[in-house]
């Protein structure tokens, strides 16, 4: 009796207090939507908040202090008013908080967007489409890489990219007197270099973080044997000649001694520390590392050069990455998100940037004087002639679950002795077959 | 000193020795990391990486420290831990404490099953949890406070708690409480006056578990929270994993920072600690 | 007749107090846990759409889960890796323990370092082994190489990240099984191992007729506790390993948290959260069972 009185109370305790909780969400709705009507008359801004994985309140990277800048100068200057904060988002566990976020019918208003990712975040509602805006607006950006066109999905453009990244090859030049001509040579000179403490060229093959490392390579690898990972329609092709050339390949680094088992466990930042301590002399990685990278006592020692591919003195086609901005599912005032998204793309926030050792979205950056001053200028250049030569790929929602996947293939094959032809088509066949329902 | 019998004149035994010895590598074994780690904190970015690595640092170099504490809002964080801490343990510990007594003294119902109820709800998988809670927060107004993490560690802890402290309560003779009573006490001046001094240290080695539980998670206070000015230590952390790869100075510096509070409190409280543990975990 | 008041009158008391005091924590539990758990419930029943819920579809991912072996080998590593953390973390505890309660010098402050691995949290305990083990940069390897010239591998075979995740756990959560074990040691009446020496008992004696039948309510309450954790982590296997290779560290829970958060399959990742709480009570009760048979 007594306990069933208990439950009783507790219950109607609930229900009080989920009643509470449902009139003090609707009166705070009701204040935002409030301040939303009156600023329909596009001349007011609002209060904006913005999820980005870097943090303007830490001023030990510049990356940070250059988006502390940027936020500061814009809350400061723009005519409409509005206020920008910036919320840090943990960039590993970016989408996740978005997605939940939109699953309760909140989040941001403007949305920072790794362009791998952007299909995932649109699947999974955070952002909305502003084709409008961007049409409009990518015209007057002074040599934008991209165009309208390239950002396009399913005819709608959701972010820009404000920032590119490409995928190149490292290497140690005490090691390798010139850059091997070809992945062929890599394998047989790496080989060679190969000590019981130090690994002469290194993909990491461990399933954690997307299996970044692996996914860096392979695709790059599989484009410059003439493959492709998915076809226009979206399905899977990765299981073709080309496919089983690649992991063929990453099988012969094995046998070359160009690496060794321990790969297993080597996740991206594994390798680049590994390769920063001198225990692996070349490996590929992003150009958004070279700062840590360049951090090593061995950086004179530390050259970059375009991946290398199947063919002689014919690099791989370059693969394009890079932050973009969008404005959140739940924005109010998209006026004024894009507004503030416009400040991104000046030149002078450009060059400001890739002082930061972000290489900017717009060419023009490079024709800055402090920038023609910058020490490592001829490798920035270099970097960017090769982005050019790429395009940025949007990968599809469910890019995670298929990377871990293709890795395993891999593992598998390097380390189980299993079918490379087999492997992928298993993978995708699962790919497919998912995505036919 | 109750139950330790290593007494008597062979004070320098064998058995002391190989006590010593065996307790050393117990020592060696749990410092290992964390000393490897201040080691680390304490070199220059490019000895960070070397190979083969320096056992001791070549120019002791604290920029790591220097740039958690002065260039990053550590220092918000740290005390957002500490007060989100202390509030958690304060809520989880009455309540708990109040709840932990009515079953162990009062003439209650289905005590058996609700014990197993109250248990059974600390063993779900906290991952299953999250988006519920997320969920329910931004329908009551109340994501993005410091509020709503108190309120979710203190009813996560509190079933754990109440299995403790009712353990403990068992443990303390209800003679003496039915004493107060017949000398006209209330129930209720009997809990506060008599019940709950005697339980301190109980109560204090519960307060320490949910101190270790809260300061060190990252979960909740990552999900239920995304405003810098109410981010904890746990996520502070984190910042140092940055996509363009671990500032492992900088990252060991901080942890080596965000142990200390902790280490402090244990050293504080541990006599009472190891007490209370005692009394209440032996009846549980 | 006017202690039958009185005693009514405690007995009014004492309802109204009930209710008073274990109201907060009922309320707390049933909004913040169990409404929850039966949210959780439901997803799992559901076909889901990243956080979205759609049609129901029964038993569904239960049936996926245990029609495959992905799911077996998870349930598979959940509970060796269970097992294999209490059956170093048990022994480790109480020696270390007992070795503890004796009186000896500087007693206090051995206790303190013997235990600072349990302030690290999980993120930090995975990184820190990580930073110490890694067969490329890690020291632990360059001093094994120099002995051996020989790299050492921690991670790279489906045993060895098994016992690493293990090792791991075991430095992290030994200290509150010892914390446990040593305060029932001190709550043990002095007189019972005088009258053992009294008797002419061995060390080893004492400790296996006396110590440990007096340990024994705590050592399974440490280990309901424990597995209870251990069954629940995430974190530390994830950091560490993410589940490799070859899927050998994936256990039951680091697939609930992949699935649901990295895949975003939330009902599948909901039920498999279900499965662990099953598994968890399995043990409890199997606990409780072994518990009460002693008294």
């Amino acid at each position: 009796m007594k306990r069933f009185v208990i439950a009783m109370i507790s219950l109607a305790l609930v229900f009080s207090m989920t009643a509470c909780g449902n009139t003090a969400s609707t009166e705070e709705s009701g204040g935002t939507s409030a301040n939303k009507t009156s600023s329909g008359s596009d001349v007011k801004g609002s209060d904006l908040t913005l999820w980005i994985f870097l943090n303007p309140e830490s001023k030990d990277d510049p990356r940070n202090i250059v988006l502390k800048d940027i936020v500061d100068s814009y809350n400061a200057n723009n005519t409409m008013g509005s206020k920008v904060k910036v919320e840090s988002i943990h960039y590993s566990k970016f989408e996740a908080q978005a997605i939940q976020a939109a699953a309760a019918g909140t989040g941001p208003d403007i949305v920072n967007v790794y362009t791998d990712m952007l299909k995932q975040h649109i699947a999974g509602g955070t952002i909305q489409p502003m084709t409008k805006y961007a049409e409009e607006f990518i015209p007057t950006i002074e040599g934008y890489t991209y165009t309208a066109d390239s950002l396009k999905i399913n005819n709608e453009i959701y972010t820009l990219p404000w920032e590119s990244r490409t995928f190149v090859f490292w290497y140690r030049s005490d090691i390798f007197k010139d850059v091997p001509k070809s992945l062929g040579e890599l394998s047989s000179l790496a080989g060679a270099q190969s000590t019981a403490l130090a690994q002469g060229f290194v993909i990491g093959l461990s399933d954690g973080s997307n299996s970044a490392s692996f996914m860096e390579s392979f695709i790059p690898f599989i484009r410059s044997a003439g493959g492709a990972i998915f076809d226009d329609s979206g399905k899977a092709v990765f299981n073709s000649d080309e496919g089983v050339q690649v992991l063929n390949y990453m099988k012969s680094l094995i046998d070359s001694k160009a690496m060794d088992k321990t790969t297993l466990s080597l996740g991206v930042d594994e390798v680049v520390d590994a390769f920063k301590a001198g225990t692996i002399l070349s490996c590929n990685a992003g150009t958004q590392r070279a700062a840590t990278i360049r951090g090593s006592e061995l950086n004179d020692k530390i050259k970059s050069a375009p991946m290398l591919g199947f063919k002689d003195n014919e690099p791989s086609p370059a693969v394009v990455a890079g932050q973009s901005l969008g404005i959140g599912k739940f924005c109010k005032n998209t006026d004024a998100a894009f507004d503030f998204i416009k400040t991104f793309y000046t030149k002078d926030n450009q060059v400001k940037w890739l002082k930061a050792n972000v290489l900017p979205a717009v060419k023009s950056a490079y024709d800055d004087a402090e920038i023609k001053a910058m020490s490592n200028y001829e490798e920035l250049v270099s970097w960017n002639e090769y982005a050019s030569k790429g395009k940025v790929e949007f990968y599809p929602a469910d890019y995670s679950e298929l990377s871990v996947k293709l890795v395993q293939a891999a593992q598998n094959v390097l380390f189980n002795g299993k079918d490379a032809k087999t492997e992928l088509d298993t993978v995708a066949n699962w790919y497919n077959d998912k995505n036919q329902k | 000193m109750a139950g330790s019998y290593a007494t008597g004149k062979k004070k320098f035994s064998i058995y002391i020795l190989l006590t010593y010895l065996v307790l050393i590598l117990f020592i060696l074994v749990t410092i290992t990391p964390i000393i490897w780690g201040l080691i680390t904190s304490l070199k220059g970015t490019g000895e960070i990486n070397r190979f083969p690595p320096t056992i001791f640092p070549e120019k002791l170099d604290l920029s790591n420290f220097y740039k958690v504490i002065f260039l990053s809002n550590f220092t918000t964080y740290f005390k957002n831990s500490c007060l989100v801490t202390f509030l958690c343990i304060l809520a989880s510990t009455i309540i708990a404490g109040h709840a932990a007594y009515a079953i162990s003294r009062f003439n209650i119902k289905f005590k058996e099953q609700m014990m197993f109820g109250i248990l059974m709800t600390s063993m779900v998988p906290a991952v299953a949890l999250l988006i519920p809670l997320y969920i329910m927060g931004v329908k009551a107004g109340i994501y993005n406070t410091g509020f709503m993490l108190v309120l979710v560690y203190t009813s996560w802890r509190t079933p754990m708690l109440t299995w403790i402290l009712k353990g403990f309560f068992d443990s303390v003779p209800i003679a003496i409480e039915e004493a107060a009573m017949i000398d006209g006490c209330t129930r209720l001046r009997t809990f506060y006056t008599i019940v709950i001094p005697m339980s301190q240290p109980g109560i204090v080695s519960s307060a320490l578990l949910t101190a270790v539980y809260v300061w060190n998670d990252f979960l909740v206070s990552f999900t239920f929270v995304t405003k810098e000015e109410l981010r904890t230590v746990s996520v502070g952390l984190y910042s140092y994993i940055t996509q363009y790869g671990v500032q492992w100075g900088e990252l060991l510096s901080a942890v080596m920072i965000t142990i200390i509070p902790i280490i402090i409190l244990f050293v504080l409280l541990q006599r009472k600690f190891v007490d209370g543990m005692a009394a209440g975990a032996v009846k549980g | 007749m006017n202690g039958v008041i009185k005693l009514n009158k405690k007995r009014n008391e004492e309802k109204i107090l009930s209710v008073i005091f274990l109201a907060p924590a009922i309320i707390l539990i049933l909004c913040m846990t169990v409404l929850p758990i039966i949210y959780a419930v439901n997803t799992s029943l559901h076909a889901t759409e990243y956080a979205q819920i759609k049609e129901f579809i029964g038993l569904k991912y239960y049936r996926e889960i245990l029609g495959s072996v992905k799911g077996w080998s998870a349930i598979f590593n959940s509970i060796s890796y269970v097992l294999m953390s209490l059956l170093l973390v048990i022994p480790i505890g109480t020696i270390c323990a007992v070795l503890l309660n004796q009186k000896i010098a500087g007693r206090t402050f051995i206790r303190t370092l013997v235990i600072i691995p349990w302030v690290l949290s999980q993120t930090v305990t995975a990184l820190l082994w990580k930073w110490l083990l890694n067969s490329n940069y890690g020291p632990v390897s360059y001093i094994y190489y120099s002995l051996t010239g020989q790299k050492i591998d921690f991670f790279n075979t489906p045993l060895a990240a098994k016992f690493t995740v293990v090792l791991a756990n075991v430095w992290n959560s030994f200290p509150i099984v010892l914390i446990l074990i040593l305060a029932a040691l001190q709550s043990i009446s002095a007189d019972v191992y005088e009258a053992a020496q009294v008797d002419g008992a061995t060390r080893l004696q004492t400790f296996f007729k006396i110590t440990l039948p007096l340990l024994k309510p705590i050592i399974l309450t440490t280990v309901v506790l424990q597995s209870m954790e251990y069954f629940n982590m995430v974190t530390l296997v994830y950091t560490l390993t993410s589940g490799g290779p070859f899927n050998a560290t994936q256990t039951m829970s680091v697939l609930a948290f992949k699935e649901g958060f990295e895949y975003w399959h939330l009902g599948y990742g909901s039920a498999s959260s279900i499965i662990i709480l099953v598994l968890n009570m399995l043990f409890s009760i199997f606990y409780m069972k072994t518990l009460r048979k002693k008294d």
